[in-house]
């Protein structure tokens, strides 16, 4: 801080040491006004008299300014040296630049209607286009979203849901049929999307191990509360809520030609499905799913902790387990999509489409929904008119305040810089408190 | 005799004793003063007292501890590391700051002075002086403690003594030694002294002493009148020999200095108060989040784990009630950046900036004449000087040099002196009607009491004017009849003249300058040598006798000298008040110049200078014995000898014949008039708290254009008939009744009377008296507080230090206004620290008032510098530093709060630890400093011509609770825009990958468009951008990329885990472009909008003169080519044409003639107030010439002007 103001004030000296031999340095000319005019401050290091700065004139002319005008009006050298007398006088006892006697060139940009107008069409201008190109991207997006989780569930109240959902030994399995509306090009993205699930809780989002995943200290897990071991001496790999609860229904897709017929298998690729950082390094190669509690019984044959999510291959280090990252990657809303996998099938419209969904992954408990979602993509990604649509309304209003600046002004027209409105030449009555 | 000090109700010392055992039981403090607030001992524990006083520190030492608890959704480093960064800078600031005084201390009590060591007199540093020890101070010296005076180099044990420091008076006082130690001034026999004193403790009382010197076991009580006070200087006395009584901190002078107030400004208290508000809010959001936690935690959200073992009270869902009690501290953590932790660090910064870069080094307040720039000793109260509602101003001093200048006079209805004096000057800047500048003649004569030009009386040259008689009967007048005491050698250069008051010696200066040197006088005679009439070079010596000299006093108003010629003739001169003099004028033709005169006097008197009516009469011998039988009777009446006086010399002051009048300028500061009619403009209200007498108070006011002849005035004046007859009968409580009774009908009386004239201009003098009934708070103090709150201007006089105090808290406790005391003495501390701003004049002798203050300036004009430049500079700076803190930390602080809604209340923090602690410190800091350095609304000069933008300030227009409010509306506002828009653009995936952002992408983006916003919300706010504007909002926002950069792209988990590479994967996302572009300008349009509004329909003052200059192109910033053209084609405003109408109306001619006489009553005025005899008087002329000490004429080969002696 200090060593700035230092520079800044060295900086002002040097520039009075400039502006005396009358060149204008570069610096002051950022402060050019609209009007291609360099600020006054500047005006008099142009004049050939050089020596004669405004400060100098200022601080002479205490009471009416009487004698700075005499010594104006003379713009003899007698008045120039006396001035320059006066200067070293000052050097002498004061610190005396442009910073100290708050003299910097500035520009003062006055905000009128007229500014107004240009700011907000040149907004207005800038907004429209924009507007238009990405609400068109995400309308040209075909996404196909289908709630499944009601469809999957045969009996209708919350505690038969929840204990169907929470038995293993029942067959989860569901059949879904999707029809695509529209032609879908190669990549097809798969997503899930669930609701009500606060992946942004605090207690859910600080129970991870980034120390654990990355394989700098397997036993760090400390933060993993309340699934971090199993027993004193076996962390579990990886640690936390966030990994515990991992998302565990899968779909397997089939186009379907005939209404009874055998469905065709389409494959889907789960791989490339994370960002890179998490792969290359928030996610080692080194770290194998150890004790994770899914795969864990105790003595009694039983998981010691009730289910929670899907269970990792533990022969898989965690930087394969894309999905895991996926999920791992939390969401800031609770309701939220995450990336299942990507069909490398172009999906033509009409088609129909059978989803076979192990419907395991438990949201009964709370009340909350389970989608599946078929998207392409555009350069911004999925469909969400969001951006464009808040664009154009940002373009329209802009435009629309523009035209009411004009409007002020011509309704309510305003002399520039009128005096007699300042407050104390207006007539008591005339004021109005604002 | 032994008990210990304190327990006793006297203290006993042994002067000069070698026996150090003696002292023992006594304590006593030792001479160094110090004025510091710390020392290294107490500096941190004060220190940091009184840092968390702050509420603001206060809270974020909570938050630091409860970030250390479990319950605190961020790392504890987080919160304290700001808070100690912003402790260390305060203390930092602080400890500057006392060190500066500890220098000033040390420089003072490393002054030298004699001290009895042994059998010699040995320099030691004042500080080294102990109650009891002898000391030797030599001439023009200050005394380093309060001593008892012993012996003087002069005779009988006189010294003079200098109390300007105390009281603002030049004027020398004597003290007298008792006789019984007059011997001692010889080292040799001081050894020998051995004295015990008994006396009372210290106390603050600067006119009364009471104890006894035990010397020779013969015991004599010591009067006030034997002590030299800490703080005066010795003069015309070669040396003294004092015994120190008191030292150090219990000298009276230090005694009378309070502590030195940690004073806060009023806008930082108010600040106080949005900091509640800010809590309030806080409080409620966190009430919200804590209710709506306990709502929402319920086990059905089994992904939380809330069943597994091991669950945190904190998560419970089977204790809502704790649940929600344990969120409620962790969102108190989280929330904490709500309140700005950086502000007052920042505020510190930028008002030590604003006073050391600024204040400091202002070359318009810098005094050349003096080489005095001016000196911010506090920088906490910059922004307080743009709100100054009160200045109370001292006389002596501040507004007057105390330079008394013959100026004019007139002489047989011819008025004599082409000068102008600076409040006709005044006058017609106000006006606006030219001023013809006479230049001076060459016989113009300037110097030490005169400063008189016109030819006609100069060099001889009266000798041809008109009635030259008269002239010389004049001159003759001033040369005789006074009480002065000339010093030096007997040419008219090397003599000084010791003058009971300044008028006085200027008026013998003058005789002197016309040709009547009055060179010596012993107690029977006055030798005058007179350039007579018909010989031009040659002078004559003339002895008069002097039969009587009846004196000058506030009743008489008058002053007569009755002498004998050599020829024999008797001569009554008087001078004296034009009232009185006229009362007692001869009839018929001898008094023809009587309407002449008094023409002039009311023109000296409107032109502020100080009249006096010179007379004469002749007196044959038979008035004059059948006369002087009846004085000297009176003179030796055992009762009531004053008053029969007085009766008597009303006998013979009668038929007088009038010669003329003098006019004396009371020489005001240079540019006094001006500065108090521009700041009068900027509706402050000044008042002037005075010692002096009414008349002079009441003049010189005159002369500042305080008042003037178109006010009512109220006069509150103890000093009248009713009053006096009611005290000579010596019933001290009846006179206390009556002046109450007085005082409280008077007052009355005028408030009706002010309350019926409603707008018009009143002015209320008072005197200290009628004061001090007035301020009774049982009684009559709202009443005297209405009628203050009405006049336009007030004049206290014969006020006391402490009354001058008690009108300054009347105003600003009792009618809460912001006030400000300016003075120059050490009568001025009190006042000075009373008010929420104090202000020294430096540069002159005496530093007891610059110690005291906050700012100390040169000169009085400065003030207009100090209040209308950098005092609204500051008020504009740092109410928009102020508003854009909250701003900024509401709007940071409300996105966390949106977030928390959607994380099931459970205080999951938005954004990274770091982010959030380095919001405040770093990347918002700078910007917001340059502004609080930068801001200028219009320059200086802009300022200075406009008075009236002053008054925003006065009415704290720019931090209302509705400037506030639009701040924080704009705020909630964008925070919405910030949360939601980040947050709905994330709602899908990104790019054509299709992968989808997590809560910290979202979150690191939200934050990159709020600091981008931010910053160019300052931009929008500030009024002027240099380029430091923009390089530190550059620099800011592009800090804030590097940082990010470095930041998320290394992976150290115990820093950081959860942004890794967040940036990069951002950068390379649509998403992020699209909004980083979006989110400002919609979050900027609303703000945007309000203020082309607010400008357009509700425009401020400064907004309107900004916008006349951009119209003209330019600002009027004094260059040689606008300055030129504003001359030229300056169309007068409104304003300005009214006040040139108002000038040429026709105006009631002034019956102010101007009449004052400086008698040097202040000292024995308060000294009989406190119910102690006057000390002896330093105008009894006879004893003082009977005493005078002779001494060798300096330099006599100084050149002679005229007057050559023959």
């Amino acid at each position: 801080m200090t060593g700035i103001l230092q520079a800044a004030e060295a900086e002002m000296e040097e520039e009075i040491a400039l502006d005396d031999v009358g060149d204008l340095s570069t610096p002051n000319q950022i402060f050019m006004d609209d009007e291609g005019e360099t600020s006054s401050t500047n005006q008099s290091f142009l004049d050939d008299g050089g020596e004669t700065s405004t400060t100098n004139q200022s601080f002479l002319d205490d009471d009416g300014g009487s004698s700075v005008v005499k010594l104006l009006l003379l713009g003899n050298a007698r008045g120039a040296s006396l001035l320059t007398q006066l200067k070293q006088t000052i050097f002498h006892q004061l610190k005396y630049t442009k910073f100290t006697q708050q003299e910097l060139p500035a520009w003062k940009p006055v905000i009128t209607p007229k500014w107004a107008m240009i700011i907000f069409m040149v907004v207005g201008i800038f907004s429209i286009p924009i507007g238009i190109v990405t609400l068109a991207a995400s309308h040209n997006v075909v996404q196909i979203v289908h709630r499944y989780d009601r469809e999957c569930m045969r009996s209708k109240t919350l505690e038969d849901s929840v204990s169907y959902i929470q038995n293993p030994s029942v067959d989860h399995r569901c059949n879904v049929t999707l029809v695509v509306p529209k032609m879908m090009k190669n990549p097809v993205f798969v997503f899930y999307e669930l609701d009500k699930f606060h992946q942004n809780h605090r207690r859910y989002m600080k129970s991870r191990s980034t120390k654990q995943h990355q394989g700098e200290d397997r036993r760090s897990v400390d933060s993993c509360h309340p699934i971090a071991r199993v027993s004193k001496r076996d962390p579990i790999i990886p640690c936390g809520l966030i990994a515990w609860t991992l998302f565990n229904d899968t779909y397997e897709f089939g186009f379907v030609n005939s209404p009874n017929g055998p469905a065709l298998h389409i494959p889907v690729v789960q791989t490339g499905i994370a960002w890179k950082s998490d792969v290359k390094v928030k996610f080692s190669n080194k770290v194998y799913p150890e004790n994770f509690p899914n795969n864990i019984n105790n003595s009694t044959g039983r998981s010691r902790f009730p289910v929670g999510g899907a269970s990792l291959d533990p022969a898989l280090p965690l930087s394969k387990h894309e999905n895991l990252m996926v999920w791992m990657r939390t969401a800031p809303m609770p309701r939220f999509r995450k990336l299942y996998g990507r069909i490398e099938h172009n999906l033509h419209a009409g088609q129909v489409i059978n989803v076979s969904i192990a419907n395991v992954y438990n949201t009964y408990s709370y009340k909350g929904s389970k989608r599946l979602v078929l998207s392409t993509t555009s350069f911004l990604g999925g469909k969400n008119p969001f951006l464009g649509r808040a664009y154009l309304t940002m373009g329209v209003l802009c435009m629309l305040m523009a035209l009411v600046s004009i409007f002020v002004q011509f309704r309510h027209p305003r002399e520039f810089g009128d005096k007699t409105r300042l407050t104390w030449n207006r007539e008591p009555s005339e004021l109005y408190s604002c | 005799m032994a008990a210990a000090d304190g327990v006793a109700d006297h203290r006993t010392l042994y002067c000069n004793d070698p026996d150090p055992l003696r002292h023992k039981p006594f304590k006593f403090t030792n001479n160094s003063v110090s004025t510091t607030k710390y020392n290294l001992i107490t500096f941190f524990p004060k220190g940091l007292f009184e840092q968390f006083r702050r509420v603001a520190n206060l809270y974020f030492l909570m938050i630091a501890i409860l970030s250390a608890t479990p319950v605190s959704p961020v790392q504890p480093v987080t919160n304290i590391v700001p808070l100690v960064l912003v402790l260390a800078v305060s203390l930092t600031k602080e400890a500057f700051e006392d060190r500066k005084r500890w220098m000033n201390d040390r420089v003072v009590n490393s002054s030298l002075v004699d001290k009895l060591e042994g059998r010699m007199w040995l320099r030691v540093p004042w500080s080294d002086i102990k109650a009891g020890d002898l000391v030797r101070v030599t001439q023009d010296h200050y005394f380093p403690a309060d001593l008892l005076l012993l012996a003087s180099t002069n005779a009988d044990g006189i010294c003079y003594i200098e109390t300007a420091n105390l009281d603002g008076e030049t004027n020398l006082k004597i003290r007298k030694a008792l006789e019984r130690t007059w011997d001692y001034i010889d080292e040799n026999k001081a050894v020998d002294f051995r004295g015990v004193i008994t006396c009372e403790h210290p106390n603050n009382s600067l006119y009364t002493f009471t104890g006894n010197l035990e010397i020779s076991k013969q015991i004599i009580p010591i009067t006030p009148n034997q002590i030299l006070l800490r703080g005066c200087s010795l003069r015309n006395t070669e040396a003294i020999v004092g015994a120190v009584v008191f030292t150090g901190h219990e000298t009276k002078v230090m005694m009378n200095s309070m502590d030195v107030p940690s004073k806060r400004s009023t806008l930082e208290l108010k600040l106080d108060m949005l900091i509640l508000l800010l809590f309030c809010i806080l409080f409620s959001i966190c009430f919200i989040g804590a209710i709506g936690s306990g709502v929402f935690i319920s086990t059905q959200y089994w992904y939380l784990g809330l069943t597994l073992p091991g669950i945190e009270g904190q998560y419970d869902p089977g204790k809502k009630f704790v649940v929600a009690i344990l969120t409620f501290f962790t969102l108190v953590t989280l929330y904490a950046n709500i309140i700005p932790i950086s502000l007052y660090v920042s505020i510190e910064m930028i008002k030590f900036i604003q006073s050391n870069m600024f204040i400091n080094n202002d070359a318009n307040m810098y005094h050349k004449e003096s080489n005095t720039p001016a000196l911010a000793r506090t920088s906490n109260l910059n922004e307080e000087l743009g709100q100054i509602e009160y200045i109370f101003s001292d006389k002596t001093g501040t507004l007057t040099r105390n330079l008394m200048e013959f100026f004019k006079c007139s002489i047989a209805g011819v008025m004599y002196g082409t000068g102008v004096t600076e409040i006709q000057r005044a006058a017609a800047l106000r006006t606006g009607v030219p001023l013809e500048e006479i230049t001076r003649s060459e016989d113009a004569v300037w110097e030490k009491g005169f400063n008189f030009d016109d030819r006609r009386l100069m060099k001889g040259q009266w000798r041809n004017e008109k009635n030259p008689d008269v002239c010389m009967e004049f001159f003759r007048c001033l040369a005789i009849c006074h009480t002065v005491l000339p010093e030096g050698g007997d040419t008219p250069d090397n003599t000084t003249y010791q003058a009971a008051s300044p008028d006085e010696a200027a008026l013998v200066t003058a005789a002197k300058n016309f040709g009547f040197f009055f060179y010596a006088r012993s107690p029977t005679t006055i030798r005058v040598r007179e350039a007579h009439v018909e010989r031009l070079h040659k002078s004559t010596e003339m002895e008069y006798e002097i039969l009587h000299v009846l004196e000058f006093n506030s009743t008489r108003k008058r002053q007569s000298v009755i002498c004998r010629y050599p020829d024999g003739q008797l001569i009554l001169y008087c001078k004296g008040a034009d009232t009185v003099i006229y009362e007692r004028m001869a009839e018929g033709p001898v008094n023809q110049y009587k309407e002449a005169t008094r023409d002039h006097l009311e023109k000296f008197g409107a032109d502020g200078l100080r009249t006096l009516c010179l007379a004469y009469r002749h007196l044959t011998a038979d008035v004059y014995e059948g006369w002087n039988e009846k004085f000297i009777q009176a003179k030796s009446a055992l009762r009531d000898r004053e008053k029969k006086i007085d009766e008597v010399a009303e006998l013979i002051e009668k038929e007088l014949v009038l010669l003329g009048c003098t006019a004396i300028e009371d020489k005001l500061q240079e540019g006094v008039p001006n500065c108090i009619e521009t700041l009068s403009r900027a509706g402050i209200k000044i008042w002037m708290l005075t010692g002096d007498k009414l008349e002079t108070a009441i003049n010189i006011a005159y002369a500042c254009s305080l008042v003037s002849n178109d006010m009512t005035q109220f006069i509150l004046n103890s000093d009248v008939k009713e009053i006096r007859d009611i005290e000579d009968r010596g019933d001290t409580y009846a006179t206390a009744q009556a002046v109450g009774d007085l005082v409280g009908r008077r007052m009355d009386e005028y408030l009706a009377q002010a309350e019926q004239l409603g707008d018009a201009d009143m002015a209320l003098v008072i005197d200290g008296r009628c004061l001090m009934y007035a301020l009774d708070p049982l009684t009559l103090r709202g009443t005297l507080l209405k009628l203050c709150m009405m006049c336009r201007a007030v004049v206290c006089c014969r006020v006391s230090p402490l009354q001058k105090a008690q009108v300054t808290t009347l105003i600003k406790d009792d009618a809460k206004k912001i006030t400000l005391s300016i003075g120059d003495g050490a009568n001025d501390v009190s006042m000075i620290q009373a008010a929420h701003i104090g202000v020294g004049i430096s540069g002159q002798e005496g530093m007891q008032a610059v110690m005291a203050s906050d700012f100390a300036i040169a000169q009085f004009r400065f003030l207009k510098d100090l209040l209308l430049v950098h005092g609204r500079w500051s008020y504009i700076r740092i109410t928009k530093v102020v508003a854009y803190f909250f701003y900024k930390n509401l709007a940071f602080t409300l996105t966390q709060f949106w977030f928390t809604l959607y994380t099931g209340f459970s205080g999951q923090r938005f954004y990274d630890d770091w982010f959030q602690s380095l919001y405040n410190v770093l990347f918002t800091a700078l910007p917001v400093i340059v502004v609080g350095i930068f801001d200028q609304d219009v320059n200086a000069r802009t300022s200075k011509r406009y008075p009236e933008l002053y008054k925003a300030g006065i009415q704290n227009l720019f931090f209302k609770w509705r400037v506030i409010m639009l701040w924080l509306i704009g705020a909630t506002y964008q925070s919405l825009v910030f949360f939601y828009f980040p947050v709905s653009a994330a709602q899908s995936s990104q790019n054509y990958s299709a992968k989808m952002l997590g809560v910290w992408d979202v979150s690191t983006l939200a934050y990159t468009c709020i600091l981008t916003t931010v910053n160019l919300r300052l931009m929008m706010a500030s009024s002027s951008l240099t380029k430091w504007h923009l390089i530190s909002v550059g620099g800011s926002i592009g800090g804030w990329f590097v940082f990010v950069f470095i930041y998320s792209g290394v992976q150290v988990s115990f820093i950081q885990e959860n942004i890794y590479w967040v940036m990069f994967t951002l950068l390379g996302t649509w998403y992020f472009w699209f909004l980083l572009l979006l989110v400002p300008v919609v979050a900027l349009s609303l703000d945007l909008l309000i203020l082309v509004l607010q400008r357009w329909f509700f425009p401020y003052d400064f907004q309107i003169l900004q916008e006349e200059y951009r119209k003209y192109g330019r600002e009027d910033s004094g260059s040689r080519g606008s300055e030129l053209m504003a001359m030229l084609d300056h169309k007068p405003s409104l304003e300005d044409r009214r006040r040139i109408q108002m000038a040429q109306l026709p105006k009631e001619r002034s019956k102010h003639t101007g009449f004052s006489f400086d008698s040097p009553g202040f000292e024995s005025f308060f000294a009989a107030q406190e119910g102690v005899p006057p000390p002896a008087k330093s105008w009894d002329i006879a004893r003082r010439a009977s005493m005078r000490h002779p001494r060798p004429p300096k330099d006599p080969s100084k050149g002679r002007r005229f007057l050559h002696k023959k």
